[in-house]
């Protein structure tokens, strides 16, 4: 994985070398030509020099002065003065003598076998003639534009050296988030720090801090539930294990049955408080149920056939008194356990010869379930803290795990639907209401009908 | 011994019920904070000792615990509860519990701590009453005749036990059935008679004096 340093000092580095290598070469080709056309400045100089001055036969040494260069010019240029007949009137002292030549202006001449650059101008009569060494030109010009790059080739690397230092101190507080998160421990929910963080970072860590602050709500609900659970569950087992100390303490054949019969009771009532505590885990997680519809009649009449014996062992008369033919987007067993809590609860709190009524109606989209029992009601104080898991209201007397509503509201919710218990109006008992948002087919069969 | 079982759930409650009377204790029963406070300002009820559980319907039984101390009652008191964190045990002990018990416990650990709790009620040093050469060991509820242990039925030892536990008083009918029997149990009309029969038959008819129209006290040493 290339890091952001990286994607950002390797093409900032390669383009100052590509813009620093064409301003050499600009730079460069620039000042040699500039020098080029000083030097040849100079030879006219020369040449203009010579053409002031008289000469008189038998060539004589010039009294040469020292021109612009630092150089004298015996030493630079080789230089003729001729006469119109073409006699040497005056020439420098060197091994290689300027021929006569025809024309006027700059060339090259190969003079002594060496490449010259020559001058020749014309004063009057006479014809001057300057030459200089090429190659003596390219030294000069090249050291010209190597001194000219100079500044350039020093700007380059340290340029070079500042984008890497401004990018690695820019990036710093980016390092030093990776290094926090890196070095902290998997409990450690608490947020990033957001100070000195670039803005176009600041979205990323902020969402980092609302995952982590949604992983500790997850986490403090599940720590609660297991802390409930722990606590819930020590009421059942106190039982078991006083139900089994009691054994010992009979030798009466009848007493002993009656202590293993209460010990059963023990054990049945701790079995269905873990099973209450799956469900209701599992009402509580975060999947979505298998998306499918199910028809509301037919999982009462599901429920009916499960709790039909227990009513009628209890003497309670169990009533549909309205239905629906809607659908609800559920999974079948969901909706069984909201019906399954609901009516446990409407005949647990049923007193013998009472009936309990469940109806189904077409409501806002969706469908309303009403369970009513007979019972004593409840204080509206208590209305709503009956849900909360593990809470039992004050005076209740049944025996129950205190979850049921919860896990009816946890189904409801995870459906997308709603759960409330009211106190009936007509008489003493209460309507545990559910709502739940009807299923594809319902809706259309609604637009169809209407 | 009578006790004061203050316990909401009825599967702990009915054990605790029946663990404690095979021990010979009279345990009277209840099941929320209001009932409890009643029981306890009972003066005549004559509770040895209360088990109170924290969480109960109605009133607390940290506020019944508080009541009970605030009228002076020195009746030791021993917190049974699901709450385990130390401050709840603070919280518990400094109300005026005497001890502290998380569920779930075994029914032993519970009976060992009613003992003690019991013999510093009543600032004995050891577990046992002696009667000249008769010997009650409270722990092994066992009685000893001159080295030879005889075996009592869990009335008898809690007769027994109250005469002993105050040698030279006379005990009614009434003040004995309180120790031998809790509200729940049916008391037929001559059952204390019929314990004292049986103890006099197991250990000497001379072991328990009849004041007439007063009751019982222990007798000449055996």
């Amino acid at each position: 994985m290339t890091t952001l340093r990286r994607r950002l000092i390797v093409p900032l580095w390669v383009a100052l070398l590509l813009v620093g290598l064409v301003s050499a070469a600009f730079t460069y080709w620039q000042t040699r030509e500039e020098t080029n056309g000083t030097l040849d400045y100079q030879m006219e100089q020369v040449a203009t020099f010579l053409a002031a001055r008289t000469f008189s036969i038998p060539a004589q040494r010039a009294e040469m002065p020292r021109l612009h260069t630092d150089h004298d010019i015996e030493e630079d240029y080789i230089v003729s003065v001729r006469d119109a007949s073409g006699q040497v009137l005056y020439a420098t002292a060197s091994d290689v003598q300027i021929p006569p030549l025809s024309g006027l202006g700059f060339r090259v001449e190969r003079l002594g076998g060496v490449d010259f650059r020559v001058f020749s101008a014309k004063s009057g009569t006479r014809r001057i003639a300057v030459a200089q060494q090429v190659k003596l030109r390219r030294e000069t010009a090249a050291a010209a534009a190597v001194a000219a790059l100079l500044p350039v080739g020093l700007l380059i690397p340290v340029l070079g050296l500042v984008i890497g230092v401004v990018i690695r101190r820019q990036l710093q507080p980016l390092a030093e988030t990776a290094s926090a998160v890196a070095m902290r421990p998997a409990t450690a929910l608490d947020p990033l720090p957001v100070n000195d963080l670039p803005a176009e970072v600041r979205p990323l860590i902020d969402e980092i801090n609302r995952l982590l602050a949604r992983v500790a709500v997850a986490n403090e609900s599940e720590r609660r539930f297991i802390a409930d659970a722990a606590h819930a569950l020590r009421t059942p087992l106190s039982a078991l294990q006083l139900q089994a100390d009691v054994l010992d303490g009979s030798q009466d054949v009848a007493e002993r049955a009656a202590r293993i019969q209460e010990l059963r009771g023990g054990i049945h009532r701790t079995v269905q408080l873990s099973q209450h505590l799956l469900t209701l885990a599992r009402s509580e997680s975060a999947r979505r149920s298998s998306p499918g519809s199910v028809a509301v009649d037919a999982a009462i009449a599901e429920a009916f056939h499960v709790y039909g014996p227990l009513a009628a062992a209890r003497n309670v008369e169990l009533l549909q008194t309205a239905t629906s033919a809607a659908e609800v987007n559920a999974d079948p067993r969901d909706l069984g356990q909201i019906l399954g809590n609901l009516l446990d609860n409407a005949l647990r709190y049923t007193p013998a010869g009472g009936r309990v009524t469940i109806s189904a109606t077409a409501d806002s989209g969706g469908v309303r379930i009403e369970v009513a029992d007979e019972g004593p009601g409840l204080p509206e104080s208590e209305l709503e803290k009956v849900f909360q898991r593990f809470y039992r209201a004050p005076d209740d007397a049944t025996v129950g795990s205190g979850l049921g509503l919860a896990v009816v509201r946890g189904y409801a919710e995870r459906l997308g639907g709603r759960a409330q218990l009211v106190n009936r109006t007509d008489r003493s008992g209460l309507i545990a209401q559910v709502w739940l948002p009807g299923g594809d087919d319902s809706l259309h069969g609604k637009v169809a009908q209407g | 011994m009578r006790i004061l079982l203050i316990e909401d759930d009825r599967m702990i409650g009915a054990s605790l019920q029946r663990g404690l009377s095979d021990d010979g204790y009279a345990v009277d029963w209840v099941q929320d904070g209001v009932a409890a406070a009643a029981a306890l300002r009972d003066t005549q009820a004559g509770y040895a000792l209360a088990l109170l559980d924290w969480g109960l319907p109605k009133r607390d039984g940290l506020a019944v615990l508080k009541e009970l101390r605030k009228s002076d009652s020195a009746l030791p008191v021993l917190m049974i509860t699901a709450r385990d964190e130390l401050e709840d045990r603070v919280t518990g002990l400094d109300g005026g519990a005497d001890d502290y018990l998380v569920k779930p416990f075994e029914l032993a650990e519970l009976k060992a701590r009613i003992r003690s709790l019991l013999r510093r009620r009543e600032r004995r040093a050891e577990f046992a009453l002696s009667h000249g050469d008769l010997t009650l060991d409270l722990i092994a509820h066992s009685v000893k005749l001159r080295e030879t242990t005889v075996s009592l039925s869990a009335r008898e030892f809690a007769l027994l036990y109250a005469l002993l536990e105050r040698p030279r008083a006379v005990l009614s009918r009434r003040q004995l059935e309180e120790q031998i029997y809790s509200w729940s149990d049916a008391v037929e009309s001559n059952a204390v008679e019929f314990i004292i029969h049986g103890v006099r038959k197991k250990l000497g008819a001379s072991l328990i004096e009849n004041v007439r129209g007063v009751g019982w006290r222990i007798g000449s040493k055996p």
